[in-house]
């Protein structure tokens, strides 16, 4: 019974203790890991808050869960606004320190609070969901065609038909060569490979072309050009212009540069 | 061990009829299984026994649990017992969690034939709703289900058309308001503050709430902002739905009313699609409907101490207060009214309220003295919004009214214009690029439209007689006559944006009139299976014509193949590899001019300063639109110092399915008949010093930084027509906040 009086307490500041351990020692990105720090804004702030504030109150299970989700939120917005006046700004290792903090002290004042007996044991226990095999396996195959919506969904806007392309651009050389060189990239987003040519004038003379370049879909690819004429001159173009080898006769793509 | 049986059998004598309905009563019922009415402790002889001290907690608890199947308290073991009384509670949810979910599958699919074009996606669309919606509200129709099931069917519900709105666009956000969002999002993200300057929407870094949370869910799970901002606005239905139904639970005492009122919410043209995207106003409603259900929770009597609810209450208010400037005005619009009924009810001493006992007091003593019990009432709440909303409005400088102003001036000015007959009302379901809505949906709009303006009379009457001691109840009643207002201002091209963006806060108050009008309408009259089945085919109806008034002028819901100006319909890869690359090979921070919508991929996905009307000093379409690139255009790209302009060959293509090509500022917005041309977009190619760095088949990009810093001189130019310049929003630099703002990343 004393152990049932304190434990959804002992087991939010548990899952508390090991979210900030998990924002504060796994790198964010690309681990799945991370995302088991969700109750962090999501839940615990407003579970422990709800104990803490409504400790001598009986909430049914509702009202206790639209507490825990509120008040979590609204401790997000005002956690966000503090943080902001910290020289550590909204970044993780302070959202990690900051709700975890309001976590835990909520956590205290809850188990202090049981602990004089503002609540008993039964108040704080909340209630099962208690369902019987037959519903959890409708609800298993309910949650099971909800998944299968969201494969379809996010396949069929994956291989959404669309008509391909082809991008083609030009800048300036970087640095000191900003105006003797220039960068020509190009990117095959059609469905399928394609072979192009690529011709580069400069004042209208070819200074340099490829008379096939093969691209795989999705792949890049980019030169630096320098220019032979560029420095003799005040002001000069520099044009790139882009043919499908199966279609020789017009411009695929075209770009020019102004260079001074 | 002792069976379990009826109590109704033990003895006839003991039997307790509901004081609404006269239905035979079970002890310690808290609802009459006739009714779904609310049953007061004193209507029940288990009362004494409930309340005896010497009892068990959790065996008062289980006995109340399980009165409700009206079962017999005896000494058989409570908890299993307790787990199958909890267990039939669910009733019918699990099978109707199945019924969602196909629903939402077939809506899935409907997106697929969308995409492909194929012409069984639109019948699929609907027909996915229908079986989502209508066999949970044909069961909450019913009066069997009990408040376990009630809630579990409604939360069923919206998570079900949560799905329809994430689904349609599962990759990535592609509304229109979303990108504003995203930028404040990615600001925060990239600088670690709030309040850097959002070029595609001022006003959103002001009110920064949305953006906080998703930015602590992305920052600490390392989930991007569309993931952590789906499960945000996900988590935030979650908050909203139960707290929307049990504020009806608590005014209505009836838990039927309570479902069918929620239900009748989720009708509002804007629940699917526009309450679920992310967007300030989606957190905002469910934060505000999250206060009004702990203001009133708060005044419940029977618990003493209340101070938790009363400091949530205030932490909730801020949170709105930053998070939205509509949602914060309003809530305080309502708590103000809220108080006003509730005093003129004191003043007045209702007679009726007196003689039920039930009338409003403000204080615990003034009622004790009166002999009366308290009702809830905002109190002293309604205050602390007040000064909470003002100072933020203060410390903001004012943006918010400066936002608002000319869309509420503008919308009764074209009114009034209207009334003189100086120009004519909008016309309802046209579009400039499209066909519009076909016939039977606006059938069905008008169709809902009646409904509601049938059923409300009633409904005002009804809760006139029932509720006309309950200040919140006639609060809500008096919110109901600003809808006649609100159609009206459809008629108007401004209006009808302001209209629309007000009806989920007025369908608070609408949805209430009308299931108390369905209330009357079901339960008090004569029951028939014909009533049952006409108030399923309205409701219905009423999802069908509302949702379809949401979808605006292009009255189609599926994503598919590009389109010119539609807002998400244009948001495809082209544009985004397009900003991109701006991003990765010019870097972020550069002045952008563009159409609607790649202006909104270069500010986000290019990470660029990308110029809207709100934010240049003059409107930049002129640029694009003029035939030729003479003074005018020069002009323009001066003053507004534009690096790069970004040239959507295909808006040469079609009509803008939105009315306008750019954000705002052109002179044919919704009245264009032809679309720009070609040329135009084109004319850029032969200017001297303008340089085409991309080009990627319909999207090109010219450097126009030697022409807007004056380095260049060549041959003279034409001359063009200069628009005059517009008054840039918010004002920048005015006070302290302004000039500590900062813009990340910028070059």
């Amino acid at each position: 019974m004393m152990k049932q009086r304190y434990l959804d307490i002992f087991i939010v500041i548990g899952i508390a203790l090991a979210d900030i351990a998990l924002a504060l020692l796994v790198p964010p990105t690309g681990n799945l890991l991370r995302v088991l720090t969700l109750p962090l804004v999501l839940i615990l702030p407003g579970y422990a808050l709800t104990s803490a504030l409504f400790s001598q109150k009986t909430l049914n299970a509702i009202e206790r869960l639209v507490l825990s989700l509120g008040l979590s939120l609204v401790c997000a917005i005002v956690c966000g606004l503090l943080l902001n006046l910290t020289p550590f700004g909204l970044q993780a290792d302070s959202w990690a320190v900051l709700s975890g903090s309001i976590t835990l002290v909520a956590c205290a004042i809850a188990l202090i609070q049981r602990f004089q007996g503002g609540l008993r044991a039964d108040e704080s226990a909340p209630r099962g969901l208690a369902f019987t095999f037959g519903q959890g396996l409708l609800l298993g195959l309910a949650a099971l065609i909800l998944c299968g919506g969201v494969v379809v969904s996010t396949i069929g806007a994956q291989q959404q038909p669309r008509p391909g392309f082809t991008q083609l651009w030009i800048l300036p050389g970087s640095g000191v060569s900003a105006k003797s060189a220039v960068r020509i990239g190009m990117r095959n987003m059609e469905q399928t490979a394609m072979q192009y040519r690529l011709v580069v004038n400069e004042d209208g003379k070819i200074v340099k072309q490829w008379p096939l370049i093969t691209l795989a879909s999705g792949q890049n690819w980019q030169v630096t050009l320098a220019l032979p004429q560029a420095q003799h001159t005040d002001t000069s173009t520099v044009e790139a212009m882009l043919y499908r080898v199966d279609m020789p006769a017009a411009p695929y793509r075209h770009v020019m540069l102004w260079l001074h | 061990m002792e069976i379990a049986k009826p109590v109704g059998s033990e003895n006839p004598s003991d039997k307790v009829f509901c004081p609404h309905c006269s239905e035979p009563l079970l002890p310690g019922a808290h609802f009459c299984i006739g009714c779904g009415e609310h049953i007061a402790p004193e209507h029940t002889r288990a009362k004494a026994q409930a309340e005896d001290s010497t009892s068990p907690v959790a065996e008062r608890e289980m006995a109340d649990m399980i009165r409700i199947r009206y079962l017999p308290v005896t000494d058989v073991n409570l908890k299993a017992l307790r787990s199958k009384a909890i267990a039939r509670e669910w009733g019918w949810l699990p099978v109707l969690s199945v019924t969602c979910a196909i629903g939402v599958f077939l809506v899935a699919l409907a997106y697929e034939g969308g995409r492909i074009s194929a012409a069984w996606g639109e019948p699929l669309f609907w027909f996915g709703l229908i079986a989502i919606f209508l066999p949970v509200a044909a069961r909450l129709l019913s009066q069997k289900p009990a408040r376990r099931e009630r809630v579990g069917l409604l939360v069923v519900l919206a998570i079900s058309l949560y799905f329809v709105q994430v689904l349609q666009y599962p990759l990535y956000f592609a509304g229109y308001d979303e990108f504003l969002h995203v930028r404040t999002a990615q600001d925060i993200a990239a600088s670690g503050h709030l309040f850097s300057a959002n070029p595609l929407l001022p006003i959103s870094a002001f009110y920064p709430g949305l953006e906080i949370v998703t930015n602590a869910l992305s920052s600490l799970t390392g989930l991007s902002i569309f993931v952590a901002g789906s499960v945000l606005i996900g988590t935030a239905w979650l908050v909203f739905v139960p707290s929307l139904y049990l504020i009806y639970e608590r005014i209505s005492s009836s838990m039927w009313i309570a479902g069918i009122a929620t239900l009748l919410y989720m009708t509002n043209p804007n629940f699917v699609f526009f309450d679920s995207i992310f967007a300030y106003e989606s957190l905002a409603l469910s934060l505000a409907v999250f206060v009004l259900f702990l203001v009133v929770r708060r005044g419940d009597t029977s618990m003493q101490p209340r101070p938790g609810f009363t400091i949530a209450a205030w932490l909730g208010i801020g949170a709105v207060v930053v998070t939205h400037h509509l949602t914060s005005f309003m809530l305080l619009g309502f708590l103000v009214v809220w108080t006003v009924v509730f005093l003129l009810l004191w003043r007045a001493g209702h007679p009726t309220a007196a003689r039920r006992g039930r009338l409003i007091a403000p204080s615990a003593d003034l009622s004790a003295r009166a002999g009366l019990q308290v009702q809830a009432s905002p109190g002293g709440i309604v205050l602390v919004s007040l000064v909470l909303t003002t100072a933020w409005l203060v410390y903001t400088g004012g943006a918010a009214l400066a936002y608002l102003t000319p869309h509420v001036t503008g919308a009764l000015s074209q009114l009034v214009q209207i009334v003189a007959h100086h120009s004519q009302a909008r016309q309802p379901f046209q579009s400039t690029a499209s066909t519009g809505a076909p016939p039977w949906e606006r059938l069905m709009v008008y169709a809902s439209l009646l409904l509601i303006l049938l059923g409300l009379p009633f409904g005002l009457f009804a809760t006139w007689r029932r509720y006309r001691d309950n200040a919140f109840a006639l609060a809500l009643a008096c919110a109901v006559f600003a809808f006649p207002g609100i159609l009206i201002l459809h008629l108007t091209q401004t209006g009808a944006e302001v209209a629309s963006r007000s009806t989920e806060f007025l369908f608070v108050a609408i949805a209430f009139v009308l299931a108390v009008a369905a209330r009357r309408f079901l339960i008090l009259g004569t029951p028939s299976w014909g009533r049952a089945t006409l108030a399923v085919y309205a409701i219905a109806v009423l999802f069908v014509g509302q949702l379809a008034m949401g979808a605006g002028s292009s009255g189609s819901f599926l994503p598919g193949p590009y389109q010119v100006s539609a807002d998400d319909r244009s948001i495809e890869p082209e544009g985004i590899t397009a900003a991109v690359w701006t991003n990765t090979y010019l870097g972020p921070g550069h002045i952008v001019a563009s159409d609607r919508d790649n202006t909104e991929l270069m500010a986000t996905y290019g990470r660029q300063f990308a110029e809207t009307s709100g934010s240049a000093p003059i409107a930049v379409s002129w640029v694009f639109l003029s035939a030729q690139f003479g003074t005018g255009v020069v002009t323009i790209l001066r003053q507004d110092h534009i690096q790069y302009l970004v040239v959507d060959l295909r808006l040469s293509t079609a009509l803008p399915e939105t009315g306008t090509y750019f954000n705002n500022g052109e002179p044919d917005a919704q009245h264009y008949t032809q679309p720009i041309d070609r040329a135009a977009l084109e004319k850029f190619d032969v200017v001297p010093g303008v340089s085409r760095i991309f080009d990627s088949g319909d999207i090109i990009i010219y450097d126009v930084e030697q022409i807007s810093n004056g380095t260049l001189s060549g041959q003279p130019l034409p001359s063009t027509p200069v628009p005059v310049p517009k008054p840039s929003f918010p004002k920048q630099g005015t006070n302290e906040y302004d000039r500590r703002k900062t813009f990340p990343g910028s070059t």
